[in-house]
């Protein structure tokens, strides 16, 4: 019998020899980046950036080019970009810095700042931004990604929320595709009972989209905190129509049932009645009138027009939601990470993200180097005036949606009256503005 | 003299022991350092944040009981206590008697019983959040929804399903069986093997056959697995929270909250992570007690043979 090579011994051995310089390995901390080979002697910072992916691959494709300038032009900073995963990024940051492991700069959204603003989790930006800086910005934007008056987060790019429509549908319905227009709630009523009648949708709503119930409640001419954001408004009339839309639009079945409950962060693994062409309206960013039609060809993409309850009321299209580049307290290379936010928020750099990750740019120079498909210029032009930003979007924005969201659904599946759940709603959210504002 | 021979031996013996069990050391340290960062870190950490009101990130004040106080009067953590005893209530039974039955099947000395097996096997080691976006679909509400169309057939109206505030928790019940019961059958699979052949003779020769077999050789001998499984599957079932996270978002109006769910929320979307770990603390303790409770009743680690 031929003898074994290795004796179990032998073998024992060698695993554990590997598996401890395995363990080992791992455990030490990563070789800093070479430095150029022209940079020699020349002494680095390096600063992490956390991104979330806008293309397949935003390391190559958006981040390459933009820092082969910076570091051209700034050869003593080392610029390490981590795309992450959409998912959990809250969850993550808050771990992150909760270990004081948090990245330098952090391509925040919105919706999720002020929650880290109020944790001191981001470095309010006024002092280490001149007016310069931000000259290119809109006051709204500006607005978007501050708090009480602070800069947190210039932004970079900037959804422009509207109203889009199928055409096909709309003549289907006996509509004129060209000339239709749906700028009040009882238009969009009557288009929802001819929709119904076809057994198509009229549109989708999330139970869990705050930002929807937002629009909705301005629309209607309301504001559900109030500016010293000491008290809310959910029992004021706007707040109760704009929840008795939504509940109508359930129970008259013109929005799919199923979008009524879900995960607080995403509607994962549910049919797109849009791009099925089974629902005649839908609220889409920017660019959609491209990726829909890519998606399928045979939707016919009609830009809309933006709403109000009735026209008395001046018409808003959505929030200003969208990324910028915050810099975290955490972070041991301000100076550095200052000069890279200050290179990343100039127009011409923010013109050409936007190309590269197809997004759309915040700012007005900045839009002179982008170049967006017609329909998404002509997107853009007719609801970013009409977007809306301050206290309703940056107090408790989690908080809300997830006290909100289980009552919405008490309402809209009938085991609530719209002024019990709002109640409901006022009394936690009340609690939650005293315990965070005083 | 003899004392010093002695001694000497003693020392050498013990170093040739080090020396052949120096291997495994290296394996059990990497384990033990795992465990306790990991597991015992973070456990003790629970107890220093439960009386705390804390956010981890910029407050941080000393509140005594007062975490434990509050439980008394939340309503959300009573409603999501009633639900997760709710969901295990249905999930033991079905999970334990599934597999078994399953189990039994697939123990047959037939050809083809590998692959359904393996086929059994498959959604556990599927991603709950695949499994979960697939049930979502499966689940629809509309009429045309892939089982309303198959309980159509049958005559059965239309159902919301996860919709529905009555039918959720039993829906996602049935999909926590569907990615659970395989590993279960496992379990059960090497307990029926384990079962020695020699004691079915013994049993034919009495006059036993059939399902009368099963009845007093088979499941008699299968306590201590039953045990386990129970143990493991109710400590799994208290737990549960993936399905629940992608599927309904704990609802419709909190129909399928869970205290792991509760938890969760009041951690990461609340910030108030003192409160998390005060009722984590709870919820270790109602998980230790009825584990006790199991292990007794249950006679889990006795030998039946």
């Amino acid at each position: 019998m031929k003898q074994s090579v290795l004796s179990r011994r032998q073998f024992l051995q060698l695993s554990a020899g590997v598996t401890v310089t395995s363990a080992l390995a791992a455990c030490v901390a990563p070789a800093a980046p070479a430095a150029d080979s022209g940079d020699a002697g020349m002494e680095t910072t390096t600063i992490d950036v956390w991104a979330y992916p806008r293309t397949e691959n935003d390391g190559d494709i958006v981040y390459g080019p933009l820092n082969e300038g910076f570091h051209a032009a700034h050869p003593d900073i080392m610029v390490q970009v981590e795309v992450q995963p959409w998912g959990g990024r809250r969850e993550k940051l808050y771990a992150a810095a909760a270990a004081g492991e948090a990245p330098d700069i952090w391509d925040a959204t919105t919706d999720t700042v002020p929650a880290y603003i109020t944790k001191g989790v981001i470095l309010g930006l006024d002092d280490l931004l001149t007016a310069d800086d931000l000259a290119d910005y809109h006051a709204a934007e500006i607005d978007a990604a501050s708090l009480d008056g602070v800069l947190y987060m210039p932004l970079i790019e900037a959804e422009v929320n509207g109203i889009a429509y199928n055409g096909g549908l709309l003549s289907e319905l006996g509509y004129d595709p060209a000339t239709a227009s749906f700028q009040t709630w009882d238009e969009l009523y009557a288009l929802g009972e001819r929709a119904a009648e076809q057994n198509w949708y009229l549109e989708s709503l999330s139970t869990f989209s705050w930002g929807g119930f937002l629009v909705t409640v301005h629309e209607a001419g309301g504001q559900v905190y109030t500016d010293d954001r000491t008290d809310s408004n959910f029992l004021e009339q706007p707040v109760i129509d704009a929840l008795t839309r939504w509940v109508k639009e359930f129970q008259e079945g013109w929005v799919p049932l199923e979008y009524a409950i879900g995960s607080v962060d995403e509607q994962g693994g549910l049919p797109d009645y849009w791009l099925s062409l089974e629902q005649v309206t839908a609220r889409r960013e920017d660019a959609a009138c491209v990726q829909d039609v890519e998606a399928n060809p045979d939707l016919e993409y009609v830009i809309g027009h933006a709403r109000s309850m009735d026209s008395s009321i001046t018409a808003v299209s959505g929030i200003v939601s969208g990324q910028g580049w915050a810099i975290t307290s955490q972070s041991d290379a301000v100076d550095a990470a200052v000069t890279w936010v200050k290179y990343m928020i100039m127009p011409e750099q923010v013109g050409t993200r936007a190309n590269l990750a197809g997004t759309t740019p915040v700012g007005n120079k900045s839009k002179e180097v982008w170049n967006p498909a017609p329909c998404t210029a002509e997107y853009v032009n007719r609801f970013g005036p009409l977007l809306f930003a301050g206290v309703d979007t940056n107090t408790l924005w989690q908080e809300s949606k997830v006290v909100a969201g289980p009552q919405f659904q008490a309402a809209v599946l009938g085991q609530a009256t719209v002024e019990e759940a709002l109640e409901t709603i006022k009394t936690e959210i009340d609690a939650l503005l005293l315990e965070q504002y005083g | 003299m003899a004392v010093a021979g002695s001694s000497q031996r003693a020392s050498s013996q013990f170093l040739k022991r080090l020396r052949s069990s120096l291997p495994w050391y290296p394996f059990i340290i990497i384990n033990a350092l795992v465990f306790v960062l990991f597991n015992l870190v973070p456990w003790f950490s629970m107890f220093r944040y439960s009386v705390l009101k804390t956010d981890l990130l910029s407050t941080r004040e000393f509140v005594g009981l007062d975490h434990f106080v509050r439980m008394l009067t939340d309503a959300k953590l009573h409603k999501a206590m009633l639900n997760t005893a709710w969901f295990t209530l249905m999930y033991i039974p079905l999970l334990v008697v599934a597999s078994l039955g399953v189990a039994i099947l697939v123990n047959r000395p037939l050809r083809g019983m590998k692959a359904f097996r393996a086929i059994y096997f498959l959604p556990n080691i599927t991603s709950v959040a695949v499994l979960a976006l697939i049930f979502r679909r499966f689940l629809s509400p509309r009429p045309d929804g892939p089982l309303n169309f198959l309980i159509g057939l049958v005559g059965i109206p239309p159902q919301k399903w996860l919709i529905d505030v009555y039918q959720a928790m039993p829906s996602i019940v049935g999909i926590s069986l569907w990615e659970a019961f395989g590993y279960f059958m496992v379990i059960w699979l090497a307990g029926l093997q384990a079962i020695p052949n020699e004691l079915y003779d013994a049993a034919k020769v009495d006059g036993a056959d059939g399902w009368r077999l099963h009845r007093y050789v088979t499941i008699p001998l299968l306590r201590p697995t039953a045990a386990f499984i129970i143990v493991i599957a109710t400590i799994g079932a208290l737990q549960v929270f993936g399905s629940i996270f992608i599927l309904t978002g704990g609802g419709p109006v909190n129909a399928t909250t869970t205290v792991v769910y509760q938890i969760y929320n009041e951690a990461f979307n609340f910030g108030r992570f003192g409160y998390a770990s005060a009722l984590s603390i709870l919820f270790f303790l109602i998980i230790l007690i009825i584990a006790l409770i199991q292990s007794r009743y249950l006679r889990f680690g006795d030998d039946v043979y």
